[in-house]
Parts: C-alpha cells; sequence; structure tokens
C-alpha cells in the first residue's frame, strides 16, 4: 500500500469504520513503515477520540421540559383547531371552485359582449340618424312616378351616413329586402332607406310592373346595376339633357320567382 | 408486563389521529437527537430550543408530508431541523457574534485513555472546548456532516439522506471536515506542546 491509498482510508480507520480486513492489515503495515502516515493517523485519531468526548459530553443534554409543555399545548390547540382546519381546506376548495366558474361565466359573457357589440352600434345608427334630424321623405311621392313625376331632390334629402359602410352580411340583404317592400307599402322612410344603402343616395322603389305588396312581403334579392339615363325617362322621372349619354346605377328588386318587381336609381 | 414499545411509525400514526400520548412519546424519544444536532450546529442554546420546537410542530402540522418510503422518520425529522438550522444561521449571519460562555452546562472529565499526543496534556474542559470551537468555525457544509457522522456517529448513508446528497459526498466532505479542524486545532496542539517541553524541562531541572 502506498500513502495515497492509505489516506483514502485514513479517517475510516481513525473512526474505527467497518472496512476490509486484508485492507486494515496493509494499512496498519504501511503505518509501520511510513512514518508520515503514521503521524497522519494518530492527528485523526486524537481527533476522533476529542469528538467522542464532545458527543459523550453531550449525550445526556436534550430540551428543557418547558418546549415539551408548549408542544403539548399547541398539540391541545391543533386538535381543537383540526375539525376546522378540514372545513376551511374543503371550504376552500369550493371556493376555488367558485370563483373559477365566476371567472368562467365572466369570460364567456364578456366574448360574447364582444361579439354582439357591432350588431348593437349597426342597429343603434338609424336612431342617431333620427337624432341628427335627417329629412323623412315618404316614398309614396315616387311610387306613382306616372301620374305625378318627381325630380330627383328626393335623393338629396335622403343622403345618410354609414360608420360600417363596406360590412356587408346576409342579415343585413334580409333587411334590405323587408325595407323595400315597405318602401312599396309606403311605411318604409328614408331612415330605413339610407340604413340600407350605406351612405348612397336612392330613390324610392318604384314598381316596373303590377305587384301586390303581400307578394312583396315575402322578399327577394335586389341586384345593382348600370342603366342608360333614358331608362329613368322611360319610368316618368326627369333627365339632364346634357348627362344624356351618361350611366346611372340602380338596384333592381327581384322577386323569388325571379321577375324584376321594382327598381330605384342611386346616386 | 411491560409493553412493547411503538415504533416511531405507529406512534406516527396514533399522533394523526390525535393521540396526545403517542406525540409526548414520539418527542421524547426523538427530541434529543434533534436538540443535540441544533446545538451542535448552532452552539446557542436558546436557538436550538427554538428549532427543536419548531421541528415537532411542523411535525404536528404537517404530518403528511412525511413519506415512510423516502426514508426513517428520525431522518425527516434531522432533515427538517437542518433546514431551520441553516435558516437560522443564515440570519444569524448579519449580528455580531458574541463570545459567549459555554452554556450547555458541560461537566469536566478527564479524556478517554491512550489518546497519546498533544491534547492529552490539554485539560480535559479545554480539550472539549477547544473542539467545540473548531467545530462551530467550520464552514457549515462540513460541520453538518462532522456533527452527524462524529457527534451522532451516524453511517455515511444516514447521513447522505439527512442531507439529501450522495454518499460520496459526504464522504469527501468529512475528509475536508476533519482535515480543517485539525488545522484550527494547530495553535492549541502547539501551546500544549510548548507547554509539555516546558514542563519535562523543569523536570529534569
Amino acid at each position: 500500500m502506498n500513502c495515497q491509498k492509505f489516506e483514502t482510508i485514513l479517517i475510516d480507520l481513525a473512526r474505527d469504520q467497518m472496512i476490509e480486513a486484508s485492507l486494515r492489515e496493509q494499512a496498519l503495515g504501511h503505518k509501520n513503515e511510513c512514518e508520515a502516515c503514521a503521524f497522519r493517523l494518530d492527528l485523526e485519531q486524537q481527533l476522533t477520540n476529542g469528538l467522542r468526548a464532545l458527543a459523550d459530553e453531550m449525550k445526556p443534554l436534550s430540551a428543557p421540559v418547558r418546549v415539551e409543555q408548549h408542544l403539548l399545548e399547541a398539540f391541545h390547540e391543533q386538535k381543537s383547531l383540526v375539525p376546522i382546519a378540514n372545513a376551511s381546506g374543503r371550504g376552500r376548495y369550493w371556493l376555488f371552485a367558485a370563483a373559477a366558474a365566476v371567472l368562467i361565466v365572466l369570460g364567456i359573457v364578456t366574448v360574447r359582449w364582444t361579439l354582439d357589440r357591432p350588431s348593437e352600434i349597426r342597429a343603434d345608427t338609424p336612431s342617431d340618424l333620427k337624432g341628427k334630424g335627417v329629412a323623412t321623405v315618404l316614398p309614396t311621392e315616387v311610387v306613382q312616378p306616372a301620374s305625378e313625376p318627381k325630380p330627383m331632390q328626393a335623393m338629396d334629402a335622403t343622403r345618410t351616413r354609414q360608420k360600417h359602410s363596406t360590412r356587408k352580411s346576409s342579415k343585413f340583404a334580409s333587411n334590405r329586402s323587408e325595407i323595400v317592400a315597405k318602401g312599396l307599402t309606403g311605411e318604409v322612410s328614408t331612415n330605413d332607406l339610407g340604413n340600407a344603402e350605406q351612405g348612397e343616395v336612392t330613390t324610392a322603389f318604384l314598381p316596373l310592373s303590377y305587384v301586390s305588396p303581400v307578394n312583396l312581403q315575402e322578399g327577394g334579392q335586389l341586384v345593382r346595376v348600370e342603366l342608360p339615363r333614358t331608362a329613368m325617362a322611360r319610368l316618368g322621372l326627369p333627365v339632364n339633357m346634357e348627362r344624356y349619354g351618361e350611366k346611372v346605377k340602380a338596384d333592381v328588386l327581384v322577386s323569388a320567382d325571379g321577375l324584376a318587381r321594382a327598381i330605384r336609381f342611386v346616386q | 408486563m411491560k409493553p412493547e414499545p411503538s415504533s416511531d411509525i405507529e406512534l406516527l400514526q396514533a399522533m394523526r389521529s390525535g393521540h396526545e400520548e403517542a406525540f409526548a412519546e414520539l418527542y421524547r424519544r426523538r427530541q434529543p437527537g434533534i436538540y443535540r444536532f441544533a446545538l451542535q450546529m448552532c452552539g446557542s442554546q436558546a436557538l436550538a430550543e427554538d428549532i427543536t420546537q419548531e421541528v415537532f410542530v411542523i411535525l404536528m402540522r404537517e404530518s403528511h408530508t412525511f413519506d415512510e418510503g423516502r426514508g426513517t422518520l428520525s431522518a425527516f425529522l434531522m432533515g427538517i431541523a437542518r433546514h431551520h438550522v441553516l435558516r437560522r444561521l443564515q440570519r444569524e449571519r448579519f449580528y455580531a457574534p458574541m463570545d459567549e460562555a459555554p452554556e450547555n452546562g458541560t461537566s469536566t472529565q478527564s479524556l478517554p485513555a491512550g489518546c497519546g499526543g498533544p491534547l492529552e496534556d490539554l485539560s480535559r474542559t479545554e480539550a472539549i472546548e477547544a473542539i467545540r470551537r473548531a467545530v462551530l468555525a467550520l464552514p457549515e457544509r462540513y460541520r453538518e456532516v462532522v456533527v452527524l457522522c462524529d457527534l451522532h456517529e451516524m453511517s455515511y448513508v444516514e447521513a447522505a439522506e439527512i442531507l439529501g446528497c450522495a454518499i460520496g459526498t459526504v464522504r469527501s466532505r468529512l475528509h475536508r471536515g476533519r482535515a480543517l479542524l485539525l488545522e484550527k486545532m494547530r495553535p492549541a496542539r502547539d501551546e500544549a506542546a510548548a507547554s509539555a517541553i516546558l514542563n519535562s524541562t523543569r523536570c529534569f531541572a
């Protein structure tokens, strides 16, 4: 055995720990040969003895009786508190569960409110316009153009503005059909029309053929077309001769049976 | 006929069911080791008392955290004690240390026979006091290993379980800790050796 190997088992040797008998013999043999290692082992053994003496000295020491008394008092209190503690533990669980449920509900409500909000804004717009004093023109004034043609001054009176002019939806389309039907029966105002047309200036709907208002209640589809201005003249509307060659936009109401029922001009 | 002493686990189960006597028995059985460990680590009786109390309060309130499969109850309690000791020592570091007289009331006896060497020449009290101070002056990581392995005579395995480290780490720390202890005690040894030489000179004179 060399000094390096002796060093590795030195502590175990000094502390009388369990080591292999052969290893112990070799270590003790080396100790007899090497003075330095013998001195090291001697020092370590002295230290072990010193530490053992300290341990023996401290062996009878223990915590004072008052610590035990305090702990037993605490145990008493703990015992009396146990049911409450358990209950509070369960209560805490239910409290967390309730809080989580409330948060989930709040989250759902918030999301739904956020999604519903734009449609509410759209719905509010006509009343806003009404509040701003937009003039109303009864469509009955232009429904019978043949008998009493009116100039396109009505178009100026129906100028409206919408915040969400680019938004189009099926809901909106059906609203428009309903408004068209109302317009033909004389129930609609320019507020409704303005709502339907989103910022465009339009005339009232002019029937293209005889049609019962009841049939028009069934709704239909609006088709945007471009017509020569002469078409206005055919419906009894005045035409500016200087712009005779230009085209004019119009919305044609096509009923469910595919026939054009009414038309209105758009500026 | 004397009833067979219950195991720690049985006592713990009884304690959980609210048996005060089981808790008291468990305390009486385990508190000396914990108190001594705290005292040997801190060197203060008051701190050792506090730590012992805290350890058993934790046992009382959080006994469910003890997992029988992971080790003995003794190791569990000692682990809690160690945790509290280190925390207290961390806190105490902010205060200036006072050179207190030993407050453990140890009695003076002669060193075990057959020691040989300079330590033998120191008086029993001085020798023990020197060792006590040297142990307290060790860095915590070495101190706890020396306390567990040398003062509590625990095996490397038991110490590793309490410290939560590998057996090899315990061995190397013990080796280093003892080397540091010898280094710290060298002035005392030298003084003792000088005293021995002086005494022998006087004898021959």
